[in-house]
């Protein structure tokens, strides 16, 4: 258990740095993934809700202090409400076929998004169907790509 | 007693979510508190220490090449800088001559970007340029073109961040320089740089420059932005907006130049 916390703290730094210096870099037209959303799913699979709601919300505050974003706290928000709804999923994702499995964490890194986007752009002259097209669906469906990579490769659920 | 207990014992990831969003929204509604913009600020020399490395490493594969295209430009820049000092002369005499105002001046504070990060559009730098260094906030930001970038919103001792001009909540004031038309500018749905409301029979035309205005206590007049690429009418047709193409190529930003007022 300790040996697997010592694996998620480390998975936790990669993400925030991948987040921070990696991210711009792998965009394709300013949509880029994102990292601590993969992180934050991973470890509400994991640990539960408690834990990632804080960490969520401790990452978050890191990558808002970090980019310029006028709101200092908004990816914060977004990671703790993701990281509370998909850990309802914990003791109850595996008793459904992979394909849905994966559809079921589309559907949530899609949410971060939604949550994410939706704030940001309030009181901005932006209408919601241009956001989805161009911001929230691409980014959802990069981060998504991005995140069965990794759960793939690291055979993530497979104990 | 135990009733409660037991209610929150069951409620205990919602109360915990609660209070982690309770924490957000505090910070999402005091963006302007000195204790969040101190917390940025040290934050962001921790993170400008993570960067110091990959950075040297980058300067010594990249320093021969830079040095050449600078020793170009240098000679170029300084024949056009003389021009200018003899304009500049014949301007000043000529504003004396008719009792205008002195202009004020500015120096640069020359930055090397550490890194790029956005939460999709890459929409901020952090320079490793803080206030030990003379950056003040809210200092115009530009490229080594001179064309601006930006503004300074955090700052740390020895770094800083710059919000880039593409940020959906940067407005700029700005001028079209032929019919010295006056206009806000912004980054628009869905996803151009426009300046919107211009009247009707305003004659600007494809080609022309947008330049800061200097209405506006942040940005001096005359930093170049960028041109204008398409003038787009309203269905009411009484007016119309612009769409510029900024001249600053973001992603290949690796210095940039922070305007300090009263400088040399």
């Amino acid at each position: 258990m300790a040996i697997k916390t010592l694996a998620y703290v480390l998975a936790a730094i990669v993400a925030v740095l991948a987040q921070w210096m990696i991210q711009p870099v792998i965009a394709i037209g300013g949509i880029g993934p994102n990292f601590l959303v993969i992180l934050i799913i991973a470890l509400a699979l994991q640990f539960g809700a408690i834990p990632t709601i804080w960490a969520g919300l401790v990452f978050g505050l890191v990558i808002d202090a970090l980019t310029a974003s006028s709101l200092m706290g908004l990816t914060a928000f977004s990671l703790a409400v993701t990281g509370y709804i998909a850990a309802q999923f914990k003791d109850n994702l595996n008793r459904v076929i992979p394909a849905l499995q994966y559809l079921i964490l589309l559907g949530v890194v899609h949410l971060y998004f939604l949550v994410n986007d939706f704030i940001y752009h309030q009181g901005l002259d932006w209408r919601f169907i241009t956001l989805f097209w161009s911001h929230i669906l691409p980014a959802s469906l990069y981060t998504f790509v991005v995140l069965f990579f990794v759960f793939s490769m690291t055979h993530f659920g497979e104990d | 007693m135990q009733r409660i207990y037991n209610f929150i014992y069951r409620f205990r990831a919602v109360i915990n979510l609660l209070v982690a969003l309770g924490i957000s929204l505090l910070l999402i509604f005091n963006q302007d508190a000195k204790q969040v913009q101190h917390m940025r600020g040290k934050l962001l020399d921790y993170a400008a220490v993570l960067y110091t490395p990959i950075q040297w490493l980058d300067t010594v594969f990249t320093a021969q090449k830079a040095y050449e295209d600078l020793a170009q430009r240098y000679i170029a820049a300084q024949v056009h800088i003389n021009r200018l000092q003899s304009l500049a002369n014949e301007n000043n005499r000529l504003r004396e001559a008719l009792g205008f105002k002195k202009l004020s001046s500015f120096g640069v504070i020359p930055a090397n970007v550490l890194s790029k990060s956005g939460p999709g559009l890459l929409i901020s730098l952090s320079v490793d340029q803080g206030t030990k260094d003379g950056v003040e906030m809210l200092a115009p930001v530009v490229d080594a073109n001179a064309n601006l970038v930006g503004k300074v919103v955090a700052l740390g001792d020895e770094s800083s961040l710059v919000q880039l001009i593409n940020d959906r909540n940067f407005r700029v004031s700005v001028r079209e320089m032929r019919t010295r038309t006056i206009g806000i500018l912004g980054f628009f749905d869905p996803g151009y740089f426009r300046i919107e409301n211009i009247p009707f029979n305003t004659k600007v035309s494809i080609g022309d420059s947008v330049v800061t205005s200097g209405f506006s206590d942040i940005f001096p007049p005359n930093i170049f932005i960028g041109i204008i690429q398409m003038v787009e009418p309203e269905l009411e047709g009484y007016v119309k907006s612009i769409r510029v193409e900024v001249a600053s190529d973001f992603n290949r930003l690796e210095e940039v130049f922070i305007l300090k007022k009263h400088g040399n």
